[in-house]
């Protein structure tokens, strides 16, 4: 009889779980608020100036590059690839649109090095030369094409700027975005100079975008899907495992064994326990409320050129035609970090993102097959600062009892002390192989403690409750400055992966 | 008997129109005198025409054989009109209508084909049993009548459609359009009242009909009427929806609103409560259009809404200048202010039952708009129905309504029984009602009598037949008697069931039939400049011999049309009514003319009848969408739908004298004594060129467009420089890199695997597939003559010249024996492409084509310079494969293509089809070996 008592006991205790499970099944909680872009508000800050494109020129940008001459290079979903001339010049009716090549293969990465420029294409990363000066390329030599394609219009490969070894990572779309039909789908491999193609990381799944970090390690974009439940900016660790398992298929004696099967249904980092290779969404852009489809990456690298952000990444949204802003951090050697708004009004769908040396940030749009709020078909901006600094959240820093946020002015130390001027809410997303997630496991830590520093750069957050796993969506709506100003986006969304000791 | 109350209640409903006709109205129309049969009146009724043929159409129109049985030879030569079902009447028509139409049939409904059942009692004891009668039909259905008022809008274009869309080919018009004089000036005959020889259609039909009712009736009446009498005109349920809104235009139901029209100057909403309304009244809908172009005004809507689910309901008001809606009298949607057109919504959770609404609105000055949609779960944004609105939360009076009395009711039952309505009236398609009175053979039957007799006699049905119409019953049921039926052709049947569908009301066949002068102003073209082409619907002499039967079927059986340009539709009469008809005018119609022998092959065939057919050809596509393009003038049928209807024979024949075949068409001649008018294509003959276009046009829908068409795709054309496209080509792999050159050739390199995959003329290709939307799925060339070139690796090394080509990798990887290196581009942007043969001894090759010849003579010239770094032998490189064909150096593959080499000897080996066309090369070692191909299509 034991056993039927057992298998009673154990369904009693599960009646509750049942129902509890039944009632959130019902009615998913929406709790928290949209990340607040405010494009006439960061026109003040920073001006976003469309650049008009030639008729005729369908310029549906998926590779920016900035050339020695200051010409900025602009390659299309066509194939195309154009020099605009005077892009940094005050007066943008001076800007010149010169073809430079016509008819490759989707491109959606430009680099620049040594009298050559390198463009990833559907099937392969190519190096065009002008050897005769005519302006336009003449040589179209194929540097790397160690992957496949069939014919599947989802099969995009997106190539990064040349890494500090000279190699070009390339994030492969898989088969229809769901699977690893053909080889290295679902992968990012390295083209090397010497043009091997070298599988580094497995678990791609739909990326919009590949950029490197101030200190040269590499990241790109994926986007909510099967095993994603919300678009996100990933670190490519050499040999890591970004998520989606359908890319383990290529595993083979070269490569070695494949991780562990991941379980469906379950947490990004109850599944990293098991899975070692897994390496967890550095910055989760929560969908709807960031963004719903996370595409280029940009790292300031200008010092200072583009206002106080130097070293921080910027991240474009495809649907929201919006730029993201992202502060990195490492913990025990992971990278983790937060993502806050930061510019809006990108004339079409934010795909491709660079800046020049002289901290101008230029924005591609494309809304083709994929709608966007920017209503232009395609678009080429630029984003330049005014010199006006604006009262944000510079950093936001983990701390092993809480949050240390860092300003980039002073803050007014009443507000900032004050518990009413913060609200803070975490959850996170299932990890499964089905399309996308709810945001689920939400709580409501409690901020115990606040103390702002003597100088009010800097506020530190004591938490009861901090969250695994779990993306802290912080908005700090009575925080003001030493003005009396608000800041200019007071909301901060950081995934927590660890803790520091 | 006497009908003397039917003479009585026409005068007076002639009095009373006249005495209605305040200020101007139309005279009333004349009714009909008789049983209204279409193909009876116009086919059989002049006494010279065959009585025994039109008592035939009788006694199927009139539904003799529902009582008296019919013999079996006579089975398939009678069509039944099997009567409308009754079992949903109730949901259709008024009970009250329905006692007055069976009490008086034939002075409520003139020219109806029922019989009265009750023509011989006393009209207070026929009143009485039709009250029974309706309280029996009232019983049936579970959906109640109700009235709705009109909505303007809707009846306005449901006028348009009732006139157009060809209803009035049977039915009377009620908008006069002036008939074009005849031809025939001096035999002109006075122009037939249409009112009197149309099926009857009442123009008080709001006394019978609910608009629910009847707007389910027009989307499909065979299901209500399965005799296809009244066919199925294929009406999106919006378009029967607005016929029926036509036609019950003079429903009267209690106003879906009232209105309050106040006047003055505001910039926000006034409080209404302390203006007093210059005018109020009902109104029909949420409407300002009878204040156009008026300033300063201000209008409050009120009324009640009709609630049957509970849920969120959301509204919109769009409006310039301001506007409010209330539910209940809580403000839902606050679109105050003044300003240009803007909306505003909001939603409220309402619960079944009656809702007081209230839509306010104000303006100042310039334009005026209002607008008021909702939308719910279930139910896409529209504007508010009449059909939910209503004026009063009052219950309609108790008088009037109609109450189903139970005992009646089951009176009622018995009576239709017994009357014998059962004979002929079911419930539904499933339903085999009891037969009443037994009663004789068709064969037994007399003629002055009964059913027949010239006064209603008790216990028979009346029918009000014209003399003709009883002088032809009585010669066919004499016939009938003495079995003295004549044999039977195919020709008679089409033509009687021709007549008895009333197909003859649009279509001519032979001399017979075809839209009369009095109708012909109600057929119209949505595209005017077709001409009468484009407005009457075809005629059908020979139909026969011109479509493929299962065209045929499609047409009368799904209405598959191919002139979308007549607004007529093609009616669906039920293939059950149909019997044999297709079978029949094929069997009557089908010629054996068989094909010319031509001695091209079909695909060179399907070349010459692109060129044919576009712009540098007979230019067929000025005048012809094809596959849904535009032509480049008057849009006529898209000819990428002629292989799925003609019989290639027909076609062979209209193409060369249209006009036979289509008196009157704008078709011109092309083809006069078998010589085309243009000589420069297949010799200039006709019959070769006819089967060109024939064969062009067998791809159907997968057909290239022809030089001409105004494509919907992005063409990339090519200019003074050679033009490159990578992506998915058709036949050349995912990683294709297509070339254009200015010389009007092409070419497909496939990057995979090394070779030239596609060589083609003229056109380039279209990047929309790719270009539009996320650029699913591969784009073949958009030119002509198109030649495939070997799959597999172009290069390889044999042991001897009898090894086994190796084999081709898949198409979706790489050939892991070959590198693609790219290509360099000369001073025209022409490629050379580079790749690589790996191995020991690897191979490099620079592939450099261009475009070169006359236009006439066009040709590619292919320059290979292999080099390796060790000397080989026994290196092979592959030029073409197929049926090979030899003349000096001059190799011909397949018939479509001529390779000519330069610089090295080639062999041939392999048989018919198998034949393999290979160069074999000597390389020393680091020095470039260089040979040339050309092809060409000559």
């Amino acid at each position: 009889m034991r056993p039927s008592i057992f298998l009673c006991f154990l369904f009693l205790l599960c009646i509750p779980l049942v129902a509890q499970e039944k009632k959130a099944d019902k009615k998913p909680e929406k709790q928290g608020k949209p990340g607040h872009f405010d494009a006439k508000a960061e026109e003040l800050y920073y001006t976003l100036e469309p650049i008009d494109i030639p008729a005729g020129i369908v310029l549906e940008s998926g590779g920016l590059e900035m050339l020695p001459d200051d010409s900025l290079a602009v390659s299309t979903r066509r194939g195309d690839i154009y020099r605009v001339e005077n892009a940094l010049g005050k007066d943008l009716t001076k800007v010149i649109f010169k073809p430079y090549i016509t008819g490759l293969h989707e491109v959606l990465g430009l680099t620049f090095r040594d009298g050559a420029l390198y463009a990833t294409q559907r099937g392969e990363v190519t190096k065009l030369r002008d050897t005769n000066n005519d302006g336009r390329a003449d040589v179209v030599k194929t540097l790397g094409d160690g992957w496949e394609i069939d014919g599947d219009y989802h099969e995009y490969a997106f190539g990064s700027k040349f890494d500090k070894d000279g190699n070009i990572w390339v994030t492969l779309c898989l088969t229809g975005s769901f699977n690893s039909k053909n080889k290295y789908r679902g992968w990012c491999v390295k083209i090397t100079p010497d043009g091997r193609t070298i599988p580094t990381c497995s678990g791609v799944r739909s990326p919009g975008g590949v950029g490197a970090n101030d200190k040269g390690d590499m990241f790109y974009t994926d986007n909510q899907g099967p095993w994603n439940g919300t678009c996100g900016l990933k670190h490519l660790k050499p040999n890591g495992f970004m998520g989606h398992p359908d890319s383990f298929r290529w595993f083979d004696k070269d490569l070695g064994e494949a991780p562990p099967q991941p379980k469906s249904g379950s947490r990004i980092i109850v599944e990293q326990s098991k899975v070692p290779q897994l390496v967890p969404t550095a910055v989760m852009f929560p969908y709807d409320k960031m963004g719903k489809s996370a595409s280029g990456i940009v790292t300031d690298m200008t010092g200072g050129k583009f206002g106080p952000f130097a070293g921080q990444m910027f991240v474009g949204d495809q649907t929201h035609s919006t730029v993201m802003r992202v502060f990195l951090e490492q913990i025990d050697g992971q990278y983790q970090g937060v993502c806050f708004p930061f510019h809006a009004g990108i004339g079409s769908g934010t795909l491709s993102l660079e800046m020049a040396k002289d901290g101008t940030m230029f924005a591609g749009g494309t809304n083709r097959g994929w709608g966007s709020r920017g209503s232009k078909p395609f678009s080429l901006d630029r984003l330049r600062w005014t010199g006006k600094v604006p009262f944000e959240i510079h950093e936001m820093r983990a701390k092993p009892d809480g949050f240390e946020l860092t300003f980039t002015q002073p803050v007014d130390k009443k507000t900032a002390e004050d518990p009413k001027s913060y609200d803070l809410l975490t959850y996170t997303y299932i990890y499964q192989s089905s399309y996308g997630s709810p945001e689920v496991d939400h709580t409501r830590p409690e901020i115990t403690a606040i103390k702002a520093s003597e100088d009010g750069r800097s506020v530190r957050l004591t938490i009861n409750g901090l969250q695994l796993g779990h993306v802290h969506e912080l908005h700090c709506d009575g925080l003001k400055n030493t003005e009396g100003q608000g800041l200019l986006h007071p909301d901060a969304f950081y995934t927590l992966n660890r803790i520091p000791k | 008997m006497l009908r003397w109350y039917s003479v009585v209640f026409l005068c007076l409903f002639c009095a009373s129109s006249v005495l209605a006709a305040e200020p101007v109205k139309p005279a009333a129309p004349k009714p009909a005198d008789h049983a209204i049969v279409s193909g009876f009146d116009r086919f059989f009724a002049a006494p010279e025409s065959s009585a025994i043929e039109g008592g035939l159409l009788l006694l199927g129109e009139l539904n003799c054989t529902s009582c008296h049985a019919a013999g079996k030879e006579l089975e398939p030569v009678l069509s039944k009109k099997q009567a409308p079902y009754l079992g949903e009447i109730s949901h259709r028509a008024d009970p009250k209508f329905l006692a007055k139409f069976i009490a008086s049939t034939h002075t409520v409904k003139p020219g109806s084909t029922m019989p009265s059942m009750l023509a011989s009692l006393p009209p207070e004891e026929a009143a009485a049993k039709a009250t029974v009668l309706a309280h029996y039909l009232a019983s049936l259905g579970k959906q109640p009548f109700t009235r709705v008022a009109p909505e303007l809008t809707a009846v306005t274009r449901g006028e348009a459609l009732f006139h157009n869309a060809g209803c009035v080919a049977c039915h009377a018009p009620r908008l006069e359009r002036v008939a074009k004089a005849s031809d025939d000036e001096e035999n002109e005959a006075a122009l037939l009242d249409l009112n009197a020889a149309s099926i009857p259609l009442s123009r008080k039909l709001h006394e019978k009909y609910s608009l629910s009712g009847l707007t389910t009736f027009l989307q499909n009446p065979l299901v209500h009427r399965p005799s296809g009498r009244m066919p199925n005109l294929n009406l999106k349920p919006n378009e029967a929806a607005d016929i029926a809104q036509y036609l019950l235009k003079d429903t009267v139901a209690p106003a879906p609103l009232t209105m309050k029209y106040y006047e003055g100057k505001w910039t926000k909403m006034p409080d209404f409560s302390k203006l007093t309304p210059k005018t109020t009244g009902p109104v029909s809908g949420f409407s300002i259009a009878g204040f156009q172009n008026r300033d300063n005004f201000a209008v409050v809507f009120d009324g009640f809404l009709r609630i049957e689910k509970a849920g969120e309901y959301v509204f919109f008001v769009a409006s310039d200048d301001g506007a409010q809606l209330f539910i209940d009298n809580q403000l839902v949607t606050n679109n105050d202010g003044v300003h240009p057109e803007q909306e505003s919504k909001g939603k409220v959770n309402l619960e079944p039952g009656l809702h007081a609404i209230r839509v306010a609105y104000f303006e100042t000055g310039n334009d005026e708009v209002l607008k008021v949609t909702w939308q719910a779960k279930g139910m896409p944004r529209q504007p508010i129905p009449n059909a939910v609105l209503t004026s009063t939360d009052k219950p309609a009076s108790d008088e009037d309504a109609w109450k189903t009395d139970p005992t009646l009711a089951k009176q009622g039952a018995e009576l239709f029984v017994s009357l014998n309505c059962a004979n002929c009236h079911h419930l539904g398609p499933k339903d085999k009602n009891p037969i009443g009175k037994p009663a004789k053979d068709i064969s037994e039957l007399g003629v002055a009598w009964g059913c027949m007799a010239s006064e209603p006699e008790t216990g028979h049905p009346y029918y009000q037949l014209s003399d003709a119409q009883m002088r032809s019953l009585a010669i066919a049921l004499q016939t009938i008697k003495t079995k003295a039926l004549p044999q039977r052709k195919p020709a008679d049947d089409v033509h009687l069931r021709m007549a008895t569908l009333n197909c003859y009301a649009c279509h001519k066949r032979g001399d017979v039939g075809g839209v009369i002068r009095e109708r012909d102003p109600y057929f119209t073209a949505n595209s005017p400049d077709l001409g009468d082409e484009g407005r009457l619907p075809p005629q059908l002499t020979g139909v026969g011999d011109k479509l493929l039967p299962e065209a045929f079927t499609a047409i009368l059986t799904k209405a598959a049309v191919a002139r979308p340009y007549i607004d007529a539709r093609m009616p669906q009469f039920g293939a059950a009514n149909l019997g044999k008809l297709a079978e029949q005018i094929t069997q009557h119609d089908l010629k054996e003319t068989p094909l010319p022998k031509v001695p091209d092959d079909v695909k060179k065939l399907k070349n010459e009848g692109h060129k044919i057919i576009g712009k540098e050809g007979l230019t067929c596509i000025s005048c012809h969408m094809f596959n849904r393009n535009r032509s480049l003038g008057i849009q006529a049928m898209d000819l990428t739908l002629v292989h799925e209807r003609l019989r290639p024979e027909w076609f062979h024949k209209y193409m060369q004298n249209p006009s036979e075949f289509r008196p009157g068409t704008r078709m011109p001649q092309a083809f006069v004594n078998g010589k085309s008018t243009l000589s420069k294509v297949l010799d200039g003959n006709a019959d070769r060129q006819i089967q060109a276009l024939w064969q062009f046009l067998a791809d159907g829908r997968k057909a290239k467009n022809p030089v001409g068409v105004i494509p919907t795709g992005m063409e990339l054309v090519v200019g003074e420089e050679a033009l490159i496209y990578r992506n998915f080509i058709t036949g050349a792999g995912p990683r294709a890199i297509g070339v254009g050159y200015p010389e009007d050739v092409n070419l497909a390199f496939d990057a995979n695997h090394q070779r030239l995959a596609l060589v083609w003329q003229g056109k380039f290709i279209d990047g929309a597939k790719h270009w539009e939307g996320r650029g699913q799925g591969y784009q073949p060339p958009l030119g002509d003559h198109v030649v495939k070139l070997p799959d597999g690796p172009a290069l390889a090394v044999l042991a001897s010249p009898n090894e086994a080509w190796p084999k081709s990798a898949d198409a979706n990887t790489k050939d892991p024996n070959f590198r693609f290196h790219g290509y360099e581009l000369d001073e025209l942007r022409r490629p050379a492409f580079l790749y690589e043969m790996l191995g020991k001894q690897p191979v490099m090759i620079r592939d450099y084509p261009f475009g070169a010849g006359t236009f006439e003579d066009r040709r590619i010239v292919r320059t290979l310079t292999f080099t390796s770094p060790a000397a080989i032998d026994k290196l092979y490189f592959r030029i073409a494969t197929g049926k090979l064909e030899a003349e000096a150096d001059v190799h011909r593959v397949n018939g479509e293509i001529t390779c000519t080499v330069k610089g090295g000897k080639p062999l041939t080996r392999g048989a018919d089809k198998n034949g393999e066309l290979l160069l074999p090369l000597t390389l020393e070692a680091n020095k470039p070996l260089e040979i040339q191909i050309e092809y060409s299509w000559k």
